[in-house]
């Protein structure tokens, strides 16, 4: 059992002094153990990279909006000298390109495409009258609740009770603002961050309230918390249409902590 | 010598949205021309061209990328690829792509690609294989890889002490490693000498 614990600690970094010292030289002898560490160690940094990389909604953010701008709203340009490609070639070769058909072979195309619908329809009409992810995310979705404990002394309890009464009453923009200005006193607060995600939620401010609640994740000891945050974070991405991540997110929601039956419910509905 | 495009390169690894801009200007419509003239649609393309920063990324997050070749026709041949995958998983019978005839003879670039397309499924495998484990097992290394400390794992895994938690973890690790080396594409993707041909 020692020798699973060292070579965790060596992975991890955790090895130090002596200990340090005698495992490097155990490594040098032992050539099937080197690799194996080494194997884990490529594992491990390998799939923080991956995590860390997907997690990153700031960067997906801009992506998804310098894609709108530059790939889905500008309108296609004509391919210039320097970038030939076979489709400049393809415009002069109408056999080759469907667009440049002549039109009786368009009017067959949309005699297909007309029968193709007529199908779907027909597949899929119960499916239509299911909700949609973000109709889903808005019916589970309810917002967090603070509680009644005192938050600091005089002035910083005032200023949470402000936030708090303009979240209860609905008026999120002003609460955040509150809120904020609560964590720049007082940081890292996990319910405050969990407040603070569900109003950008109702603001239908998605990507904020993303990072939001995985900033909760992301606090020194709030696992307590960690359920609630997963929960949120799978409502938003619900809403956003991305039920994948969503599934992921209420995945990681485990048997006897809260929302456990929720999420259970929910993965049902989207698997 | 790096090539003076490496700009790119560095400016996704600190997310200068300056760069991240430019590349979006500079090769966005390419990629959208190369997804249309074959079988895609706008929406593929943005996809497609996000996926494709992202792989870049994680490379060069994972290992140093030497680009001595220019970037557009690095990211050309991922794309390429890329959306080859994309149409064969579609069962698009009549796979035939038109291309782009700028960097056909960008051999050094379709190389460096290979090598990040590969990096990039060795990662997929790994997370496929890290999502077949136990919940325990998927709980400790996500926690692992989110630096949480052994402690955090002790208290969130009601585990009795931090060596305990060591030894688990080295358990779920064992069984990660067998999962990575049962799986059917492993020998494939670490130990073959060629790239597979597209």
């Amino acid at each position: 059992m020692e020798k699973e614990i060292t070579i965790n600690k060596y992975i991890n970094g955790e090895l130090t002094g002596s200990a340090l010292s005698q495992f490097e030289a155990l490594l040098k002898e032992d050539k099937a153990l080197a690799e194996e560490v080494q194997f884990h160690k490529e594992v491990d940094k390998t799939l923080a990279i991956h995590e860390e990389v997907e997690s990153n909604e700031n960067l997906k953010s801009l992506l998804k909006d310098l894609g709108k701008t530059h790939i889905q709203n500008k309108p296609l340009e004509r391919v210039d000298s320097s970038t030939q490609t076979k489709e400049a070639e393809i415009i002069a070769n109408p056999e080759i390109f469907p667009e440049n058909e002549p039109k009786i072979k368009n009017l067959n195309r949309y005699a297909w495409l007309a029968a193709a619908a007529a199908l779907l329809l027909f597949l899929f009409v119960p499916n239509m009258l299911k909700k949609s992810n973000p109709d889903l995310a808005d019916h589970h979705f309810k917002l967090y609740q603070l509680n009644d404990t005192e938050m600091g002394n005089g002035n910083m309890d005032q200023l949470y009770k402000k936030a708090k009464a303009n979240y209860a009453d609905g008026q999120f923009k002003e609460a955040n603002v509150l809120f904020r200005e609560y964590d720049q006193a007082k940081p890292n607060v996990p319910k405050v961050w969990l407040a603070i995600g569900s109003a950008e939620f109702k603001l239908n401010e998605l990507d904020a309230a993303l990072l939001s609640f995985q900033k909760v994740i992301e606090m020194k000891d709030s696992e307590v918390y960690h359920p609630q945050a997963y929960w949120y974070l799978a409502l938003c991405y619900l809403k956003k249409d991305e039920a994948q991540q969503a599934i992921h997110q209420l995945k990681k929601i485990k048997e006897g902590q809260d929302f456990y039956s929720e999420a259970k419910r929910l993965l049902k509905k989207l698997q | 010598m790096p090539h003076e495009d490496k700009k790119y390169i560095n400016g996704l690894l600190k997310e200068e949205v300056s760069i991240i801009k430019e590349i979006y200007k500079k090769w966005g419509p390419e990629c959208k021309r190369f997804v249309l003239s074959n079988s895609g649609n706008v929406q593929d393309a943005d996809d497609l061209f996000q996926e494709c920063l992202l792989t870049i990324l994680k490379h060069a997050k994972l290992h140093k990328i030497e680009l001595n070749v220019p970037f557009g026709g690095y990211l050309y041949f991922i794309y390429r690829n890329k959306w080859i995958d994309t149409l064969r998983k579609r069962k698009n019978e009549q796979l035939r792509i038109s291309e782009s005839t700028r960097y056909t003879n960008e051999l050094t670039s379709k190389a460096l690609a290979e090598e990040t397309e590969l990096v990039n499924e060795r990662m997929l495998l790994f997370y496929a294989c890290l999502y077949q484990l136990s919940d325990f097992c998927k709980t400790l290394i996500d926690g692992r890889l989110k630096k949480m400390s052994s402690k955090q794992l002790m208290n969130l895994l009601k585990l009795p002490t931090a060596n305990a938690v060591d030894f688990r973890m080295h358990k779920c690790r064992k069984q990660l490693k067998k999962l990575i080396e049962q799986h059917p594409n492993f020998e494939e993707l670490f130990f073959r000498s060629k790239p597979k041909e597209k």
